[in-house]
């Protein structure tokens, strides 16, 4: 087994990976039906939900006032993009919570809490919603903390198999390398099952007892956890046995397989491996993993080394670990720029917002390692070559202090896999400035009376037109007797489709107008009733985008 | 391609409302002799968007008078009145103050189901003896679920001796969303009664009238 020829199986294993995910991304909800804070006039036959990509449901609901669940809702149904809760009870004109918590494929549960009105403007919702729009839980952390035992772990085991491989003479230090690699082995295995049982927990945002109920565990195997620790947990198995079978003649096949799909079961979970392009990212997330692998994994051996052999022996095998080291670092800076160019964005999203801050914090944690890293190599390397005994004490400090550098560097890593990466926020934000931008104003004067009317989204689709009639002084009209609005789109020989309005008081009409599904030049004309039989009829075009 | 597809849709979807609503509620006669006692028959001839009817609202032009509605054991009449300029004669020479301004026929024994079959509504009332004249008798028509309104008027006034008269009003009654049913007066060949004219010409007397007054 050569480096040639782990890289090739890890490039196969890849291919496989990218191949078969779909592409994933910190899942952000774009729009919904009704809307935050929308008011609709009848009760809704279905809630939607529409996200920027699959999500899996953990629950969606609507519950009234009370915090009761209503609506008799029917199975939830996925329809590309959406989630599709169908009521099969109507609501009463009331104000209503419709609150929704899914997992994409990243894992991260996401969920928030909105209101919305039925028939009637909505009642004052900011203390219901504060009160359930908090999504993280207890559960949040312990599943942040056991990420990082996963990430430690996992990469002591991975590491520690890379330095028998590449650096370790047999007989010297690989003993203890394979004494390390085996505890954070069987660490990693159960982690890679707790993965499961807390982050089910975490998605039903479930009580203390959660991880002893078998509906949590079921929601945490219905995740990409699974595919994670099906891969990882075989892995760290024959890394085990291979550890087991001693360092004398290390069994190199089953260490280069175990290596492989180690690093493999983290690329079908996580952030970075689920942006994307996927093929490029999972091949990065790959390279930035091993780089990292192999330089904790090297580690311990060192410090053993340059505990146990005499000086000059050492020194050989700290020459052989940097000249290994110089390319993964290239590797690790080259990687890591790639990821998060792809989360950033911009360099400009460095800065403002969590992701960025914390991405910044690892960066610096990141060069004071590399300046420990480069004393070593360029002063205290040849100075333990030349047979200074000191130097030997002198990088076991160093490597104590990279070892505490290593764990907030992945404590970092783990806030970061926390954090909405700006390339999501994004997205929501852009969907966010749609609904804002969105619509379209037109105000009509005619026999001495005025429409205003305030058309939404003004995009092919359903628009909601709210009108507002008012006489020659200005005074909105409270007694029509009736309000229509007549749709013609004469380009595509749509003519006469007409919409009645709903009377929401004070002279204020609202019209939900599902037929414009083409976009173009709509001429409206409101049909505004003065009484049962006399009409004033207001015309104005209104672009449809 | 996309886009082609929509718009065919589209069209074939507003369709719907356009061919069903090339029947509207019509006056069965849509001529009638000025000044004449005329009998109106108004036409409902299907649902709002496939709702059965079971409200019709007609409102009486201006100028028409001694107007009275047919009996009808199915439908409740109710009939809404308005207050003259100045008094008019009604049938039995007596003057009248006010006018039928509305008929309502409403709460069915059962509604006008939404398609295949018309209800005709009596009323009989006396034509203006202004001559081409066009009168609209705006009518809605409330059904189960919603209601159709045909109470458009011509967006410019229609003359009768127009050349272009007969493309215009079929022009107002096809491309108006909700034209309202309409009547043209048009000139009597002679009076409607024998005793309405100025000066009653002298009967004969029959042979048994002058032996009698012999």
């Amino acid at each position: 087994m050569t480096w040639l020829s782990i890289a090739l199986r890890s490039f196969a294993l890849l291919l496989l990976l990218s191949s078969s995910q779909s592409a994933f991304a910190h899942a952000v909800l774009l729009g919904s039906t009704p809307k935050a804070n929308e008011m609709v006039m009848d009760s809704p036959k279905e809630l939607i939900l529409n996200f920027n990509e699959n999500v899996g449901p953990i629950f969606f609901k609507v519950l009234d006032k009370t915090g009761k669940e209503v609506g008799k809702p029917g199975e939830i149904k996925p329809d590309g993009y959406n989630l599709i809760l169908p009521l099969n009870e109507t609501l009463p004109n009331g104000t209503y919570v419709l609150t929704y918590r899914v997992i994409s494929a990243d894992t991260h549960p996401v969920g928030t809490t909105f209101g919305f009105s039925v028939g009637e403007p909505m009642a004052d919702m900011s203390q219901m919603s504060q009160s359930t729009a908090q999504s993280s839980t207890p559960w949040t952390y312990a599943v942040a903390a056991n990420r990082w035992v996963l990430y430690a772990t996992m990469l002591l085991t991975a590491g520690s198999a890379l330095f028998s491989l590449l650096i370790a003479t047999p007989g010297s230090v690989a003993g203890s390398t394979f004494g390390l690699g085996r505890t954070t082995a069987i660490i990693a295995t159960i982690s890679y099952l707790l993965a499961i049982g807390l982050g089910g927990a975490e998605m039903v945002m479930g009580g203390a007892g959660a991880l002893f109920a078998a509906d949590t565990w079921s929601r945490g195997v219905g995740s990409t956890l699974t595919p994670s620790a099906a891969i990882g947990i075989p892995a760290m198995l024959v890394l085990i046995y291979a550890f087991g079978q001693g360092a004398e003649k290390p069994k190199t096949g089953a260490l280069s397989v175990g290596i492989v799909a180690a690093v493999g079961s983290f690329l079908v979970t996580g952030h970075a491996a689920t942006a994307t392009p996927v093929w490029l990212m999972a091949t990065v997330v790959a390279i930035h993993l091993f780089a990292v692998a192999f330089w904790l994994g090297a580690l311990y051996p060192l410090f053993k080394t340059t505990q146990t052999a005499d000086a000059v022996q050492a020194g050989a095998v700290m020459t052989k670990f940097s000249q290994w080291a110089i390319y993964s670092v290239g590797l690790l800076i080259l990687s890591g720029i790639v990821i998060s160019w792809v989360q950033l964005e911009s360099i400009s999203n460095l800065f403002g917002n969590a992701y960025g801050a914390g991405l910044v914090r690892k960066l610096v944690l990141v060069l004071i390692l590399l300046g420990l890293a480069g004393y070593n190599k360029l002063v205290l390397t040849p100075a333990l070559e030349k047979g200074d005994a000191t130097g030997a004490a002198r990088i076991r400090r160093t490597i104590r202090i990279e070892y505490g550098l290593y764990i907030l560097i992945l404590g970092v890593a783990m806030s970061l896999t926390l954090t909405t990466p700006p390339r999501a926020m994004m997205q929501q934000g852009a969907a966010g400035m749609a609904m804002q931008n969105d619509g379209f104003k037109a105000s009509v004067k005619i026999e001495g009376y005025s429409a205003d009317l305030d058309i939404t989204p003004a995009k092919a689709g359903e628009n909601m037109i709210m009108v507002t009639i008012k006489d020659k002084n200005g005074q909105p009209v409270t007694t029509l007797a009736d309000l229509e609005i007549t749709g013609n789109l004469p380009a595509a020989g749509i003519s006469d489709v007409l919409v009645k309005g709903q009377n929401m008081g004070n002279g204020m009409w609202h019209v939900m107008f599902k037929e414009m599904i083409i976009p173009g030049d709509w001429t409206l004309r409101v049909d505004a009733f003065v009484t049962d039989f006399d009409k004033v009829g207001f015309e104005t075009t209104v672009p449809i985008k | 391609m996309k886009k082609l597809l929509l718009a065919t849709a589209a069209a074939g979807f507003c369709g719907l409302f356009v061919t069903t609503a090339s029947a509207h509620d019509t006056l069965t006669n849509m001529e009638g002799y000025a000044g004449y006692v005329t009998d109106f028959e108004m036409r409902v001839t299907h649902g709002c968007k496939g709702s059965p009817v079971k409200e019709v609202r007609v409102k009486i032009p201006e100028g028409l008078t001694r107007i009275s509605v047919g009996a009808n054991r199915d439908w409740k009449v109710e009939t809404k009145m308005r207050k003259l300029d100045k008094p008019v004669p009604g049938d039995g020479g007596n003057m009248l103050t006010e006018v039928v301004d509305e008929i309502t026929w409403k709460d069915p024994a059962s509604p006008i189901p939404a398609g295949g079959v018309f209800e005709g509504f009596k009323f009989r009332a006396a034509l203006p003896k202004e001559v081409d004249k066009i009168l609209f008798f705006r009518t809605i028509n409330v059904c189960e679920t919603g209601d159709d309104k045909y109470v458009d008027l011509p967006k410019e006034e229609l003359k009768v001796n127009d050349p272009d008269f007969p493309k215009k009003l079929m022009g107002f009654m096809t491309a108006t969303p909700g034209p309202s049913p309409f009547l043209i007066t048009r000139k009597a060949p002679k009076p409607q009664y024998p005793w309405e004219v100025a000066e009653p010409a002298k009967a004969e007397m029959t042979t048994q009238q002058k032996a009698s007054a012999n």
